[in-house]
C-alpha cells in the first residue's frame, strides 16, 4: 500500500536494536510515511474531526479500520478520567471551545524516529497537525501519566473489558455499525469552517524539510497560527 | 435542531457550580442537564439509574445537552 508513492513495509536499514523507545521495531514505520498516513486520515470526509465533544471511539475505530486495510498493525492509545475531584479529561481547543471526556482514545502507530529509536506515536486529528508522543498527547487533555496506556487495535486496555467503548464489549462487525451510525449523527453536527489544530514538532519538521510535501494545513483543518487574518471591510468612500 | 438518541448506562455524575453534569458508558463526552423544568425529573431519573446500574434512553443535541429521559 501506498500514500504519496511511500511504500509501506518492515524497516530493514540499519535499526539499532537497543535503541531506546517504547515500540517494537517489527511493524515500525518511517516518520514521514506516518505524517503521510496522518495527512490522509485528517482530510477523511467520511470522519467527524470538527466535532470534539464526543465520538473519539467512532473515529479511532475508522481510523484503525483504514490502517488495517492499508495492512498496517495500529495500536488504540487510551485516555482515562482520574477518580478524584476535577481529574476528568479536558482541553481547551484552538477555537476557546471547552470540551470534557471521561475517556479519549485514539489510534497509533510504531514509528521509527530520526535518531533510530521506535517510538508509539498518536495519531488524533481532530485535536493535532501531526503525529504525537503518547505524553504529549496525555497533556493536552490533562492526562494524569498513570492513566494513559497504549493497547493493540482487538484488544481491551487493560482493566477494561471493550475495544471499541472500554466498559462495553461488542464484536467488531457491530463496532463498524455503531462507528458508521455515529459519525453520520456528528458529521452533521460539525461546522463546515476548517478545525483549528494544535501544532506539533514533527509537522514543523517536516514543513521545513519539504515544504512542497507537508504544509500546515490541510483541505478541513488548520494549524494554531496560520489561519488567514479575517479582512474587515472598509467603506469605498469616506461617510 | 437536529437531535440523537442513545440508550446507555450512567457511570459518573458530577455536581458543580449549579451544573449537573453525567458520563455514560456508550460515550466519552460530558453530557449536560440545562435549566429546564424538566430539569429535577431528569436528575433523579439519571441518579436512579446510576444507582440501580441500570440503561437509560435519552435525547440530546450538539452540545450534548440531554433534552429529554424516555
Amino acid at each position: 500500500m501506498t500514500i504519496c508513492g511511500m511504500k509501506k513495509g518492515p524497516i530493514t536499514n540499519s535499526f539499532n536494536s537497543e535503541a531506546q523507545g517504547n515500540g517494537t521495531n517489527e511493524d515500525a514505520l518511517p516518520l514521514e510515511f506516518a505524517l503521510e498516513l496522518f495527512d490522509d486520515l485528517a482530510d477523511r470526509s467520511d470522519i467527524a474531526f470538527g466535532y470534539p465533544n464526543d465520538g473519539c471511539y467512532a473515529r479511532a475505530h475508522k481510523m484503525c479500520s483504514r490502517m488495517m486495510s492499508m495492512d498496517l498493525s495500529p495500536k488504540k492509545a487510551w485516555a482515562f478520567e482520574g477518580k478524584g475531584f476535577k481529574e476528568w479529561l479536558h482541553v481547551e481547543m484552538p477555537d476557546g471551545k471547552k470540551v470534557e471526556w471521561s475517556f479519549h482514545v485514539a489510534p497509533a502507530l510504531s514509528v521509527q524516529m530520526p535518531d533510530g529509536t521506535v517510538q508509539d506515536l498518536v495519531l488524533d486529528p481532530g485535536i493535532f497537525d501531526g503525529p504525537v508522543t503518547l505524553q504529549e498527547w496525555g497533556e493536552v487533555i490533562h492526562a494524569a501519566p498513570e492513566n494513559l496506556q497504549i493497547a493493540l487495535f482487538g484488544l481491551a486496555p487493560e482493566g477494561h473489558k471493550g475495544t471499541y467503548i472500554p466498559d462495553s464489549p461488542m464484536l467488531n462487525d457491530y463496532a463498524d455499525t455503531r462507528a458508521e451510525e455515529t459519525m453520520r449523527t456528528y458529521l452533521d453536527w460539525q461546522g463546515i469552517a476548517p478545525r483549528v489544530v494544535f501544532p506539533t514538532r514533527m509537522r514543523k519538521q517536516f514543513c521545513q524539510m519539504q515544504p512542497v510535501l507537508f504544509q500546515q494545513q490541510g483541505k478541513t483543518w488548520v494549524s494554531v497560527g496560520q489561519q488567514k487574518p479575517v479582512m474587515k471591510m472598509q467603506p469605498a468612500f469616506g461617510i | 435542531m437536529t437531535t440523537a438518541q442513545s440508550t446507555s448506562a450512567v457511570q459518573r455524575i458530577r455536581q458543580e457550580d449549579n451544573k449537573f453534569l453525567v458520563s455514560f458508558s456508550m460515550h466519552s463526552g460530558y453530557f449536560k442537564v440545562p435549566e429546564s423544568p424538566l430539569m429535577p425529573e431528569m436528575k433523579e431519573r439519571l441518579l436512579k439509574a446510576q444507582k440501580n446500574n441500570e440503561e437509560i434512553t435519552f435525547t440530546f443535541d450538539k452540545d450534548l445537552n440531554i433534552l429529554k429521559v424516555l
